[in-house]
């Protein structure tokens, strides 16, 4: 991997960089890891023959001094600063022709560091098309580098440009750059980088701020003097352009705009909560029907073993591959909004709200996917520049109440609100459902509003940003995003989720009760098979020993052992057990409480048996084990509690640290418990329950 | 004199010198709103916040905040139609 030349491709935002290295690389890319940086890094090969190029797709930058932290991984790549391992031989720098002279304010920062690069040009086809005239062998002459036309989607430039670079490559490494000059370390300085760069830092004696100014000015006035001598465009405002004014009048309109973009989310909101269910049932039927058919291959004798396989290594399976419907949807749709332009327009029109909290409007996606899953809502905060506040969205996107809890939400209002008289005309259970939803938005951004002045202090991101012109999104684009993501979800965070599947199934297991389950083969072996009602009988007396089972297991028993603690917030062992067990999945909670109250495997929220085993559940001195106090406090403890080992992973993976998924846990655990307990107790003190 | 943020959408006005010239300023300097760049007042965000300008085919939001620190005099090209 290290022994092929490196070649990296520079750019601003929407230079069309992505594309042109989709074509270079074809189907060869794939998400790359590397250590200290948390973003996706791109890297594809371009081989002819025995001869090997590694492509390197870097974030998109404006500036050689980076302002956020993903621009400030392309500058310490192309300045060489990142890994060892990571050294260009070759930088691309990839230039909108039709943006010409914004671009060229890279060229004159390269130009000035003297760092050698190529030029690639894109979108020249539109430049035509629009009248404009760009001189191409000018450019170079100019610039005094190599010049080609790229654009991504021209079949024929591409295949000439990657015979150019082959061609160009050399062996040796770029040398490495002198980041000395004062303008330099003054506009680093001003941008706040100077940590990520690696300069030293102007002099106390410096103006840096001025020296940044005239430096900023300088280059601007070289970008545009180079675009003067090669560049004319025609009077008439371009086309492209008076296209984007055109749906701007709409999407950016103050009623029009925010309707707009209510409908567009309201269908990716659907995609994720409705139209990925199937997908989701589908995986798991496949699963399930693979495993069941597998299973068969198990010798009958072998009990363990067959558990082992069925609820161990397959739900293993099943928990991981659920996740990929809604994250190849969640990236499918967000890709096409990026592609189009429209992302930015939401970053525009939601400002205003999300700057109160102290987040980018970039922030508002996660937050919506949110309440379908949190696993893609989490890994869709790429998108949000700034470390502290993609950490900040991380931490309490779980707190949004997610699909997975609406099960739990369910069983806990249908057993002990059933009754309940309506309020102000409007079921207890619709009330109850409101304030779950309202509380979990409420934490969410509350907590967001906390970690952003305390533990990740940052100022209030900077909106500056620009709003790109409108372009058709292409859709394969979009599916190989979605691709890689669903992929790289299930390399970095699978492995987590079936492990911890299979260390929950053990503590399900162990110890086995071995006398009981000689007992439950000798009965089972005892019933009369031709009676009427032999299968019914059989049934009941494997759920009553899966019951059994389940006390006398490792969960059980810690279900007990939790029971003092769990007793303050109106909760039995019982409930312990399910809490554990839910940490499998929110939704388990329901088919574990089946199991515990002995009505066997596959119980969910709408079984009247369950509704009637939790109604009538006692403890030993006849009090009620639910009442509705005791709903309340287990619904506040499902809203807030950080129940979900996939979620975890994700953030795992998301912030390339064990030590952000441990806090995570850790406080959502705690404000779980305190709030539960206040709910109870306080409810108590008024009389309640 | 007034800053950017008292034009109105659709004046077009020359960029005077930032009174702070700090990070965002930087990053609107790199996007060409540079001291004396010629740039159109394009439109406000809901309730008057953010403002998108445009300078050089090239749309860009800034929060008022921001944009007051901005001296602007009114461009002799006036009003784009």
């Amino acid at each position: 991997m290290t022994s092929a030349p490196t070649v990296v491709l520079l750019g601003n935002p929407n230079a069309g960089k992505t594309t042109l290295f989709n074509a270079l690389t074809g189907l060869r890319a794939k998400v790359g890891n590397y250590p200290g940086i948390t973003m996706d890094v791109r890297a594809g090969d371009i081989v002819a023959g025995d001869q090997r190029v590694q492509v390197i797709d870097l974030p998109g930058t404006y500036s050689l001094a980076p302002h956020s932290d993903d621009e400030a991984v392309a500058v310490r790549v192309v300045l060489g600063r990142l890994a060892p391992h990571l050294v260009p031989h070759h930088i691309v720098l990839v230039l909108d022709a039709t943006h010409l002279e914004r671009h060229l304010y890279l060229a004159a920062q390269l130009e000035r560091l003297q760092i050698p690069y190529t030029v690639a040009l894109t979108m020249t086809d539109t430049l035509d098309a629009e009248g404009g005239r760009l001189d191409v062998a000018g450019l170079a002459q100019v610039l005094g580098r190599p010049v080609y036309r790229a654009s991504g989607n021209n079949p024929d430039e591409v295949q000439a440009f990657r015979q150019r670079l082959l061609d160009d490559v050399r062996d040796e490494p770029l040398p490495a750059v002198d980041v000395t000059p004062l303008w330099y370390r003054a506009l680093v300085e001003v941008a706040g980088a100077g940590d990520a760069v690696g300069s030293d830092r102007p002099g106390p004696d410096v103006d840096a701020a001025a020296v940044a100014k005239d430096a900023v000015d300088g280059l601007a006035r070289r970008a545009t003097e180079i675009a003067d001598q090669v560049l004319t465009m025609p009077d008439e405002r371009p086309r492209s352009e008076r296209r984007t004014d055109a749906i701007d009048r709409v999407m950016l309109h103050p009623v029009a705009g925010p309707m707009v973009f209510v409908v567009l989310f309201g269908l990716l909101f659907q995609a994720l909560f409705t139209w990925a269910a199937p997908l989701m049932d589908g995986i798991d039927l496949v699963v399930g029907g693979l495993g069941e058919l597998l299973v068969g291959y198990i010798p009958d004798d072998m009990p363990l073993s067959k558990s082992l396989f069925l609820d161990g290594v397959v739900s293993g399976v099943g928990n991981v591959l659920v996740f990929v419907p809604q994250i190849a949807i969640l990236f499918l749709a967000l890709s096409l909004l990026e592609d189009s332009g429209l992302l930015a327009r939401v970053a525009f029109l939601l400002d205003r709200v999300m700057s109160r909290v102290g987040l980018h409007g970039r922030a508002f996606v996660p937050f919506l996917s949110g309440f379908a899953c949190a696993v893609p809502a989490i890994m869709a905060t790429r998108a949000i520049s700034s470390h502290k506040d993609r950490l900040t969205t991380i931490m309490v996107t779980p707190l949004i109440s997610c699909s997975a809890r609406l099960p739990v939400y369910t069983l806990i209002i249908a057993t002990v609100f059933a009754t309940a008289e309506p309020v102000l005309g409007i079921n207890v259970g619709t009330w109850i459902l409101f304030g779950a939803y309202g509380l979990s938005v409420g934490a969410a951004l509350a907590i967001a509003f906390v970690f952003k002045r305390t533990l990740l202090k940052s100022p209030v991101p900077s909106l500056v940003l620009e709003l790109p012109v409108y372009r058709r999104p292409r859709l394969g684009q979009a599916a190989k995003t979605a691709a890689e993501k669903s992929f790289a979800f299930l390399r970095d965070a699978g492995t987590i989720i079936f492990a911890i599947t299979l260390v929950l199934w053990a503590l399900f297991t162990f110890p086995r009760d071995d006398a009981a389950q000689a007992q439950l083969q000798a009965d089972v072996a005892a019933l009369d098979k031709t009676a009427e009602d032999a299968e019914e009988r059989e049934q009941a007396l494997r759920s009553a020993h899966a019951a059994h089972a389940l006390d006398h297991s490792v969960a059980g028993r810690l279900g007990h052992a939790l029971e003092p603690v769990l007793s303050p917030l109106g909760f039995d062992w019982k409930i312990g057990v399910g809490v554990i067990a839910s940490f499998a999945a929110r939704e388990v909670f329901v088919s574990t409480m089946g199991l515990v109250y002995g009505l066997g495997d596959g119980t969910d929220e709408e079984s009247v048996s369950l509704k009637h085993a939790i109604q009538n559940d006692t403890y030993p001195n006849g009090e009620k084990v639910y009442t509705p106090l005791t709903g309340l406090s287990l619904i506040v403890f499902f809203v807030l509690a950080m129940q979900c080992m996939s979620t975890l992973a994700a953030t795992r993976r998301e912030t390339r640290s064990y030590r952000w998924p441990v806090f995570q846990f850790a406080y959502m655990t705690a404000l779980a418990y305190v709030a539960s307990l206040i709910t109870f107790q306080v409810g108590r003190l008024l009389g309640f329950g | 004199m007034k800053t950017l943020n008292e034009y109105l959408p659709g004046q077009k006005v020359i960029l005077g010198r930032p009174a702070l010239f700090d990070e965002v300023a930087l990053r609107l300097a790199e996007l060409g709103l540079c001291e004396g760049a010629t740039v159109t007042i394009t439109r406000r965000g809901p309730l008057g916040d953010p403002l998108e300008v445009e300078v050089k085919t090239t749309r860009i939001c800034l929060r008022a905040e921001k944009a007051r620190q901005y001296p602007a005099d009114l461009s002799p090209a006036g009003v784009r139609p």
